[in-house]
Parts: structure tokens; C-alpha cells; sequence
């Protein structure tokens, strides 16, 4: 096994944990936040929601643009 | 006062124009003007969402519940818990996206160590990936400007 599977083993479970996340704060039946909840507190408010965006626009040209 | 949109064409027109978006970001690749025009345009989509949003009226301040001649305003809150570490749940797996991603960049070398973004260019290179990849960016920015 390569260094690269390793990494990419390492990315495939973090993918995982992401889904995992999610699938248990959907069936604790409210009692753990979500995230949408999460992104609700990201973005809530003007400043916190101006950085969202500009990150957004910075991911945009970091991936089609350079 | 500002005239309220009505019917479905801002949607429509809004889904048209994403997807022609799509379409050109498939068919550019990076560091070329077409693919700088085609972000610039994505840009202009999703920030012209925000007052499209609000001519529609979907985007209206919620009105508060107030208790009936008590002059109280009822604060609606999520029903969980509100210890921090019921967070991990959703805070863990990001975090842990973020430090493996600042160790493979540490590492400098992209082949064996691929970052988020070298695995994006691979799903790029391929034009359906980089129409999917486009459409996905631009749900994104739709959703940050109109919730």
C-alpha cells in the first residue's frame, strides 16, 4: 500500500465521519444539532454570513478559475 | 416600495441560467478566460439571487409569534440540548477534514499526498465532473444568499 492509498483511505473515512455525522444528529430526533443547524449558526448574521459568501466565491475561483 | 416578483420564471430563469453556467464550466478549463468569465458570471447568478430573493417575498423577515394580548414575543429555539459537546457530532468531522488537509499541504508533495483540491482536479479533468463540480458550487452560494 502506497503512501497515496494511505491518504486516500485516510480521505474516504473522513467522508465517513461526515455522513456518519449527519445520519446520527438526523435520528437523534432533535437532541443533537445537525448540519444545517451548524450552517445556520455559520451564517447567521450579516458579518458571519458576508464570510461564508466570500469564502464560497474564493472556492469557486480556487477550483475553475485560478 | 420595491415591486414584488410573482410566479415561478425568477426560479425558472435562475435554473436556466445555472445550468447553462454548467455547461460552460464544463466545457472551459482552468487558467483561461473562459473559465475566469464563466466564475465572474457564477458570481453575478447567486448575488443577484439576494434581491431576487426578496421581490419574491420568499425571503420576508419571519413575523415572531406574540401571546395574545400579553405583549410577549415567543423566541422559537431548537429543542436540543445545549452543551457544546453535543456538537462534535457536526463539528468533528469538519475539523478533522481541515487538519488533514493542512497536513497533506504540509507535506508539499500533491501525488502522494493529494489535498482536497488535487482530488477536485481530478474529478475537473473530466467535463461532466467539471459541470457537476460547477453545479454543486453554485447550489452552495444559492443557498448561502437566500436562507
Amino acid at each position: 500500500m502506497s503512501t497515496r492509498d494511505g491518504v486516500l483511505v485516510v480521505w474516504v473515512a473522513i467522508a465517513l465521519l461526515v455522513v456518519a455525522g449527519a445520519v446520527v444528529a438526523g435520528r437523534s430526533g432533535g437532541r443533537l444539532p445537525g448540519y444545517g443547524t451548524l450552517a445556520r449558526v455559520a451564517t447567521d448574521g450579516p458579518v458571519r454570513r458576508t464570510v461564508c459568501v466570500l469564502g464560497w466565491m474564493w472556492l469557486g475561483w480556487h477550483a475553475f478559475a485560478r | 416600495m420595491a415591486r414584488r416578483l410573482s410566479g415561478p420564471w425568477p426560479t425558472v430563469v435562475a435554473g436556466v441560467a445555472g445550468l447553462g453556467l454548467c455547461c460552460a464550466a464544463a466545457a472551459t478549463t482552468p487558467f483561461t478566460p473562459g473559465a475566469v468569465a464563466t466564475v465572474v458570471a457564477g458570481y453575478l447568478v447567486v448575488l443577484m439571487a439576494l434581491p431576487l430573493h426578496r421581490m419574491t417575498g420568499a425571503g420576508a423577515a419571519p413575523v415572531p409569534e406574540t401571546a395574545a394580548g400579553a405583549g410577549v414575543t415567543i423566541v422559537t429555539t431548537d429543542a436540543g440540548p445545549r452543551r457544546g459537546w453535543r456538537w462534535a457530532v457536526v463539528v468533528v468531522p469538519p475539523v478533522a477534514a481541515v487538519c488533514w488537509e493542512l497536513l497533506c499541504v504540509v507535506h508539499g508533495d500533491r501525488s502522494a499526498w493529494p489535498t482536497l483540491s488535487s482530488l477536485l482536479d481530478d474529478v475537473d479533468a473530466w467535463p461532466i465532473g467539471r459541470g457537476a463540480a460547477c453545479a454543486a458550487w453554485l447550489g452552495l452560494g444559492w443557498a448561502l444568499v437566500t436562507r
